[in-house]
């Protein structure tokens, strides 16, 4: 008995997975939470609350990309110039590390995806989840060091805003207004990155012993929703910070 | 995927793992080719291009990466929202920064203001730190 | 009817409410904070409408005064307006009339509210340790460079209770997605839900810029750098642009639940089919997307450029037909209806009349050249509040006093309630008509002394101020009577359609026995009719 024959009932009238009768769940693989009739419906609405999520993210890296865009519009010479100071090749290498660790968190979730129900085959890719997903974090972590060196080195340049600061010539102002974005954004991601980075690790540990697999791994996906949002940040942070003026 | 016995108790997952594997290397070619194109001299264009680049590579990762090519209409409705909105808030923002400068000639004749908003107040260039 | 089963409220433990998952026990824990919050914003109104009483600033020294707007402004918006219908009205509701068990995501519900405690405390921390004088609106560079006082921490409270609203709205957007009962239509829900839904879109989609804005606003005044500061090249209009992209919607966040509320009550209470319902329920779409795309009218007087003014003003103008849709189906309704003047029903009207006035004296202020003489002064106090408590706080006590029975198992006394809503609303005209005339006339808002010709019309609205709060006060005694020696009310005591009133009040831990089904069109008042001959007169008549 297929749970994905079960649960691929819904109610013409509304698109939903509920059915008329009693309020007792039917019987699915895996048990789902009580305010819910069946998986099906558990997994649409952590999916469509994940998206949700995300649009908010959106929103509050919108702010900033906001003020990225009026002050780029004004300061059009002195955002080319501040843009210079960045280096390429961190950039590169921090797009390519966060592109990998995707792949990784792609990868975990095709595992637990296409995991059979039985205990031998759970345990096995239990194992192959939680690697994948400790490498995804561990990419993530790398990405972490690697900014680090990068902030390290804009410290070492008076790069960093305020007292410390400094810049030749007139537009010293305007340089200084890149990088208190440049630095918000980055600071900001990177708090997103460790935050996944944690998430990640958590989720590690949890599928180790093969508790998800494919029918029950909502967890693992939205995690991976959330990891693969950090990256696609990091896909706009890196044209609008690193390249927008040609070397 | 070889093609598995379809009993009950086996699963397929949504996108192949080969097909996860060439979004990655499509993606990294996009980031060579970004790359790339910042040592061109492309004038105002190189933020076109490169921006065009992210955008590509940003539905790369939310169509095949997030699996969204698989969801409902109602999905991809809120995936669109969140840019679509941010997308209102640039607009409109820019809608103001883009004209300031721009009053019609007949409003400056009256009121006596050029044509000309000066943004270039900056915090006066300090001495240059002392060497460490 | 006496039904004395099990019910969400039987169990009694301290423990029981603070870990509750359940959404009407966390709809009730909302209820109790932002009355906490409500009733020392009010104290910082009154004692402002006292100083305002003589010319002469006697009373509050000007920062006091400063420091009272702000806390009125910032405790009233983020702390009872903006959680206000949603989080208790639309808890309770939300679910019971999709025939739901529960909200989409119960923890996060909870957790929404424990954010929201957390925020308010932050809140509270500022504004018992010294108080804040900015306004609510945060200006920079006042804020970030010139202000004193707590900035960071309100902002702080604010930030955190951004991030509650998001999850609640969050889990409104999911909850109506996917857990409508079977044959439960988009076309066949309550307009209530609609509203709800729309709002929370507003709460998804606007409150993380709010979020991030107040974030820059941190960074600039810890740091002293100038994101928004003109004098180290940032550009303080930019901070205005986002604070608006928020704080313009949110202002639909607080009037789109109350049109929710009022299209229940006047279609309950005048036993009829709600006149164009599709009009209705895309207007409140139509409102909470045009809402984003109208701020601009906050600023026409700084400067920001004469183009973009021009459009901000013909979209302001655009939001207006949505807004009169809803007002002329809500009179359509009325039209040849079984009309039963009981208190929800006076609240709602008194809603239609108000938020009209409310409305149309946005148009005055949307339109540019009248702007500049009424900007900042009491005509836009007046106008914002007729939207404000005129509209929001009547519809939040009309639907309280609606959903009262459902939520407590009693019913009120009728005639008490009908006598507080007419004591409300005459309080709150002679509050805020006045201001009008002030704002007119000239008097800028936010000055705690002005000129001697004003005083008439200060003493008339302090004196409104203070039958308002009758108005208030007035319904807390009665409810809180009517808990223990209410009359027990039976599951549908107003023979109301919709799922919740087909479950007992108070309803059982788990709302459904069944999960219901739901056949009819919704506001089949005519129908209902046929096996609920006019039990709301017996209920009356009882009372």
């Amino acid at each position: 008995m297929s749970d994905a024959t079960a649960i691929a009932a819904t109610d013409p009238a509304t698109g939903n997975a509920r059915a008329p009768g009693d309020a007792v769940a039917r019987a699915d693989a895996y048990p789902h939470e009580h305010q819910f009739d069946n998986l099906a419906q558990q997994t649409d609405a952590a999916r469509l609350g994940m998206w949700l999520f995300l649009a908010t993210e959106v929103l509050f890296f919108g702010g900033l990309f906001g003020a990225y865009t009026a002050y780029r519009y004004v300061y059009y010479h002195a955002f080319a110039e501040a843009s210079r100071e960045l280096s390429v090749l961190f950039g590169t290498l921090d797009t390519a590390v966060l592109l990998t660790s995707s792949l990784t968190m792609a990868l975990a979730v095709f595992t637990a995806q296409s995991t059979a129900d039985s205990p031998a085959a759970r345990r096995r890719s239990g194992r192959t989840i939680a690697l994948l997903l400790l490498a995804t974090a561990a990419l993530g972590a790398g990405f972490l060091v690697l900014h680090g060196f990068e902030y390290y080195e804009d410290y070492q340049e008076h790069h960093f805003p305020g007292r410390t600061f400094f810049f030749p010539g007139a537009e010293s102002g305007q340089v200084e207004l890149f990088f208190i974005i440049y630095f918000c954004l980055t600071g900001l991601h990177s708090l997103h990155v460790l935050i996944g980075v944690v998430l990640l690790a958590v989720m590690a540990a949890l599928s180790w012993k093969g508790r998800y697999y494919g029918g029950y791994h909502n967890p693992i996906e939205i995690s991976g929703l959330y990891w693969h949002f950090v990256d696609m940040v990091w896909v706009f942070l890196f044209p609008l910070l690193y390249l927008i003026a040609p070397r | 995927m070889s093609a598995a016995p379809s009993t009950a108790s086996q699963h397929a997952a949504e996108t192949p793992r080969s097909t996860l594997v060439k979004n990655a290397v499509a993606l990294f070619v996009l980031l060579g080719i970004t790359v790339g194109a910042n040592f061109l001299d492309l004038g105002s264009f190189n933020v076109v291009v490169a921006l065009l680049i992210a955008l590509i590579k940003a539905a790369l990762i939310v169509l095949i990466f997030m699996e969204v090519r698989h969801r409902s209409p109602v999905l991809w409705m809120f995936v669109a929202a969140g840019f679509f909105w941010l997308l209102l808030m640039l607009m409109m923002t820019m809608a103001d920064y883009s004209t300031r400068s721009a009053l019609p000639p007949d409003w400056l004749h009256r009121t006596g203001r050029t044509n000309h908003v000066d943004f270039s107040v900056g915090r006066p260039a300090p001495a240059a730190p002392a060497s460490r | 009817m006496i039904d004395l089963r099990e019910n969400y409220l039987s169990k009694h433990t301290i423990r029981s409410w603070l870990l509750t998952i359940d959404h009407k026990r966390i709809g009730l824990l909302y209820l109790f904070t932002i009355l906490i919050f409500f009733l020392i914003a009010a104290v910082a109104a009154g004692l402002m409408r006292l100083e305002l009483l003589t010319p002469q600033g006697d009373l509050l020294l000007p920062e006091t005064y400063n420091k009272m707007f702000t806390i009125h402004g910032v405790l009233m918006v983020w702390f009872f307006l903006i959680p206000s219908i949603p989080t208790v009205l639309g808890n309770f509701v939300l679910p019971l009339v999709l025939g739901a068990r529960d909200v989409a995501f119960p923890k996060l519900n909870l957790l929404s509210w424990y954010l929201f405690i957390l925020g308010g405390s932050f809140a509270l921390y500022g504004v018992f340790a010294g108080g804040v004088d900015t306004g609510w609106t945060f200006y920079t560079p006042l804020s970030t460079t010139y202000a004193n006082g707590h900035v960071m921490t309100m902002a702080a409270g604010v930030f955190i209770a951004g991030f509650s609203s998001i999850l609640t709205g969050l889990n409104f957007i999911v909850t109506t997605h996917k857990m409508r009962a079977p044959g439960l239509t988009w076309m066949r829900l309550p307009l209530f839900v609609w509203a709800l839904y729309a709002t929370s879109l507003i709460m998804v989609l606007a409150t993380p810029v709010l979020a991030i804005t107040l974030l820059l606003m941190t960074v600039e005044r810890f740091w002293g750098v100038g994101i928004f500061n003109p004098a180290l090249g940032g550009d303080p209009l930019l901070f205005q642009h986002l604070f608006w992209f928020y704080s313009h919607p949110a202002v639909y966040i607080m009037i789109l639940p109350g049109m929710g509320v009022v299209s229940e009550l006047i279609t309950c209470f005048s036993r009829k089919k709600v006149f164009g319902y599709s009009f209705i329920a895309f207007s409140s779409m139509a409102i909470a997307v045009l809402g984003f795309v109208v701020w601009g009218h906050h600023m026409f007087s700084t400067g920001q450029s004469a183009y973009a003014g021009m459009v901000f003003s013909f979209l302001s103008f655009l939001v207006s037909v949505p807004s009169a849709i809803k007002v002329f189906n809500w009179t359509a309704t009325l039209y040849k209806g079984e009309i039963t003047f009981s208190t929800p029903m006076l609240y709602a009207l008194g809603f239609i009349g108000l938020f009209t006035l409310g409305g149309l004296t946005g148009l005055f202020l949307a339109t540019l050249a009248a702007d500049i003489h009424l900007t900042d002064t009491y005509f836009v106090v007046a106008h914002f509040h007729y939207v404000m408590v005129g509209g929001m706080v009547l519809a939040f006590m009309g639907g309280l006093h609606y959903w009262w029975p459902k939520i407590t198992g009693r019913l009120y006394p009728e005639k008490a309630g009908q006598l507080a809503a007419m004591i409300t609303f005459v309080g709150f005209n002679l509050t805020f008509f006045p201001q009008f005339l002030l704002g007119y006339l000239g008097m800028p808002r936010r000055y705690h002394a002005y000129p001697e010709e004003f005083q008439i019309f200060n003493v008339l609205s302090t004196a409104g101020a203070s039958i308002l709060a009758v108005g208030y006060l007035l319904p807390v005694v009665y409810l809180l009577w009517s808990l223990k020696n209410g009359q027990r009310a039976g599951e549908n005591p107003w023979a109301a359609t919709g799922l919740e009133w087909t479950t007992p009040s108070p309803p059982p831990e788990h709302n459904f026995d069944q999960t219901p089904v739901v056949t009819r069109p919704p506001y089949d008042y005519a129908y209902q009719s046929t096996f609920h001959p006019r039990e709301v007169e017996q209920t009356l008549e009882n009372v």
